[in-house]
């Protein structure tokens, strides 16, 4: 048995954990949960931000947050390309859908390939201070690099949500996403909103590769694997088309991961973690925070 | 289907073929072209060679040597290429060394026929009988255990003498084969060594280790080597108790708080840890985060904390980590291994930096079997009887006895006379990261630095 003291620090380590799963997740959310199309190549577009901020902290010496701003810029651009060449042309054809997890297969494929090609199979990490300084609250322990990517993935979360909810454009992808002849009819050019939300998708999954890499020590080709998982759990847990879901549906998961850990062994982290999802999902198929489809 | 789509289909299949053919050219050039840039190696150390300060000095050649052919075995391609061509180098540099008659005893010229197992276990043995055909007197190889295992079996199927210097699978010398033999340590000598060194650490230090916790990434790697320090650790510890066990998947890992908590509320005096580099990395980082260390945190099976990205990536945040290694350039510089520094000072003038475990390793596999060759010679055996040849290796091979300190580079010795012939004397080392450079801290008498133990608290460094 663990001290009390030793569970709390567990409980808040892993919601911690959690809050990540929240940031990496929502860029999955925009573009499937909003856009309705499917990123298998969300991962990788997360190894490619921990890849930018590897070179540019190693080559430039620059602080890993302005690597992510980099990054969410950089791979904003690639998300674009990413949508014009296997997005767009085949999203409005019949099974439009089903082939972008086709095409996005492609591109995964391909980024995994590139990069280790280029960078070899070697896990990387960089030296950065925020990992090797700690906060410490009522005797509970975490390092500033963890502590500042829970609360850019809250304030982030918050972001987008308020983007969609106030702001024209993100208005506009909302109504793209519920409605694209509707939108088309009032006048919303469809395909560039579209190529906009699939290009902040990726921008944001960029953002949260740096973030983990802060504090994470595994930069390698195959790194996002483990952060993919993660973020489909968390997008279909929190419900399709929310956004602040996703930040509770993080914190759950993580809190359920650890609670495997703690009470079985690290043998029962994701059995746990799966068990839990897949009641959720028996009891309330459209998830924790979506609205059910109506029957028409 | 239509005319076209047929047509278009035949015409990337012949574009197709037409490309693979001038792009791989046919199948037996491929060994020649290896075999060429080897000598071209050869050419370019023996200039080398020519300004460097040599023990034996080097005289001129007698007028006829005796070319023997040796078969090596190792992916140069696939999954292990990496680890593959690292071996290479080191077999390379000791048939080069053979052949420069930097060993006086050895007075035979060692012909290298270099074959690509591309990681896979029917292509290595395929590659096996071509080197059969080929007229090789033995075979040194092949890295990867699950791929050593089938070709050794083919070896001793046709008779021919196999050297294996590296694959650790116990199950290898398992079999009673008569031709196989065992240069390095197997998988359970690991987690033997581990518990020894750190025993003979503890009692120079005066500490007396109650409690060990285990700590083991749960594929094969992690769960073999933990069965093993299970297995000997009373032999080495008879008072220490297991407070913590637990494995997890190296893989999916995302957090390793739960398990540092859990050794933190046990708080165990050693803590030996099967891992690869990142979960090795994440452990350590954690245990700073919760603010704990034990007396000794220790990697066995020479996992992810022997590499240098271990140190790269903690700084120093890694020192006083204990980590088991094949080879470390710093055995030269203690006293009874420093008159093999040339070696090592051979290979940085090629490769521009150190051997590293897998080179060396090699290295000293080459030379056992040279060793052998010249018995074999010196028994009368003609070479050019390919069979009978292969048959006088092979008996010489079980004669071989070389007293620790008389091998090259390695603290230990050779000892083939054995009945399964897995080398009894072959250890593994521990090393301890200090001042951010691995420094190789038993066996003692081969240390060139006293290890650090206890390691002190996070907040004294």
């Amino acid at each position: 048995m663990i001290e009390l003291s030793a569970y709390t620090q567990l409980l808040v380590s892993y919601a911690i954990l959690g809050g990540v799963y929240g940031l990496t997740a929502l860029g999955l959310s925009l573009i499937w949960g909003v856009m309705k199309a499917v990123n298998w190549a969300h991962g990788d577009f997360l190894m490619v931000g921990m890849y930018t901020a590897f070179w540019t902290v190693t080559l430039f010496g620059i602080d890993p947050y302005i690597a992510a701003i980099v990054a969410f810029i950089l791979l904003g651009l690639i998300g674009m390309v990413t949508h014009v060449i296997a997005i767009e042309p085949v999203v409005e054809k019949p099974g439009g859908h089903e082939a972008t997890l086709l095409t996005t297969l492609g591109i995964s494929v391909i980024l995994e390939s590139l990069a280790l090609i280029l960078w070899s199979p070697s896990p990387r990490s960089y030296q950065n201070v925020y990992k090797n300084t700690f906060l410490e609250v009522l005797g509970i322990r975490t390092s500033v690099a963890e502590a500042i990517a829970f609360v850019v993935s809250i304030a982030s979360i918050v972001a987008v949500d308020q983007f969609l909810k106030r702001v024209k454009i993100g208005k506009a992808i909302r109504a793209v996403s519920q409605n694209p002849v509707g939108a088309r009819v009032v006048g919303i050019d469809v395909p560039k909103i579209r190529l906009m939300t699939f290009g902040l998708g990726v921008g944001l999954a960029g953002m949260a590769g740096v973030l983990v890499s802060t504090f994470y020590p595994n930069i390698r080709p195959l790194a996002g694997y483990v952060w993919d998982i993660a973020s489909y759990v968390v997008v279909i847990f929190a419900g399709l088309g929310t956004i602040y879901g996703v930040i509770f549906a993080g914190i759950i998961i993580g809190i359920t991961e650890g609670l495997g850990t703690i009470v079985f062994s690290n043998a029962f982290r994701q059995i746990l973690v799966y068990v839990v999802f897949l009641v959720v999902l028996l009891l309330r198929p459209q998830g924790l925070f979506g609205k059910a489809l109506r029957r028409v | 289907m239509d005319t076209k789509a047929w047509i278009l289909a035949i015409v990337l299949l012949i574009v197709g073929l037409l490309v693979g053919y001038f792009a791989a050219g046919p199948g037996q050039a491929k060994t020649v072209t290896v075999t060429k840039s080897v000598e071209k190696t050869v050419t370019v150390t023996k200039t080398v060679a020519g300004t460097a300060t040599q023990p034996a000095k080097t005289t001129t050649a007698p007028a006829k040597k005796v070319e023997v052919k040796v078969g090596v075995l190792l992916p140069l391609s696939g999954g292990s290429a990496f680890s593959g061509q690292e071996d290479l180098k080191g077999i390379q540099l000791a048939a080069l060394h053979v052949n420069q008659s930097k060993y006086p005893n050895l007075k035979f010229t060692m012909k290298l026929v270099i074959a690509d197992t591309q990681t896979k276990q029917d292509v290595a043995v395929t590659e096996l009988r071509r080197l059969a055909q080929e007229g090789v007197v033995a075979i040194i190889g092949a890295y990867n255990s699950a791929v050593t295992y089938p070709s050794a079996a083919e070896a001793e199927r046709i008779g021919l003498p196999y050297v294996v210097p590296e694959s650790v699978s116990d199950k290898i010398t398992a079999q009673g084969w008569k031709y196989v033999f065992r240069t390095c340590a197997n998988a359970s000598k690991y987690a033997y060594d581990t518990l020894w060194a750190m025993a003979d650490i503890a009692k120079a230090n005066g500490v007396e280790v109650k409690s060990v916790a285990l700590i083991y990434e749960n594929s094969d790697f992690g769960v073999t080597t933990t069965e093993g320090l299970k297995k000997y650790l009373n032999k080495f510890f008879p008072n220490a108790k297991i407070v913590h066990e637990e494995s997890y998947p190296a893989e999916e890992v995302t957090s390793m708080d739960d398990m540092v908590a859990k050794l933190k509320a046990e708080n165990p005096d050693i803590v030996f840890h099967v891992a690869y580099l990142k979960d090795a990395v994440l452990f350590v980082q954690t245990m700073k985060k919760l603010n704990w260390y034990p007396k000794a945190y220790v990697g066995a099976g020479a996992g992810g904390q022997t590499r240098v990205e271990f140190i790269q990536q903690l700084g120093a945040d890694a020192n006083y980590v204990y980590t088991q290694t094949e080879w470390q350039p710093d055995f030269l510089n203690s006293k009874a291994l420093s008159k093999w520094a040339w070696i090592n000072d051979d290979f940085k003038k090629l490769y521009g930096r150190d051997m590293v475990g897998s080179s060396a390793l090699n290295y000293v596999g080459t030379y056992v079997l040279a060793v052998a060759i010249q018995k074999a010679l010196d028994s009368g055996a003609n070479p050019s009887d390919i069979k009978a040849f292969r048959k006088a290796v092979r008996d010489a091979l079980e004669t071989i006895k070389i007293p620790a300190g008389e091998l090259p580079l390695m603290p230990w010795g050779v000892d083939l006379t054995v009945p399964n012939h897995q080398n009894p004397e072959a250890a593994v080392a521990m090393a301890q990261i200090l001042e951010g450079r691995f420094r190789v801290v038993w066996p003692i008498e081969f240390a060139p630095v006293k290890a650090v133990f206890p390691a002190p608290p996070w907040g004294k460094r």
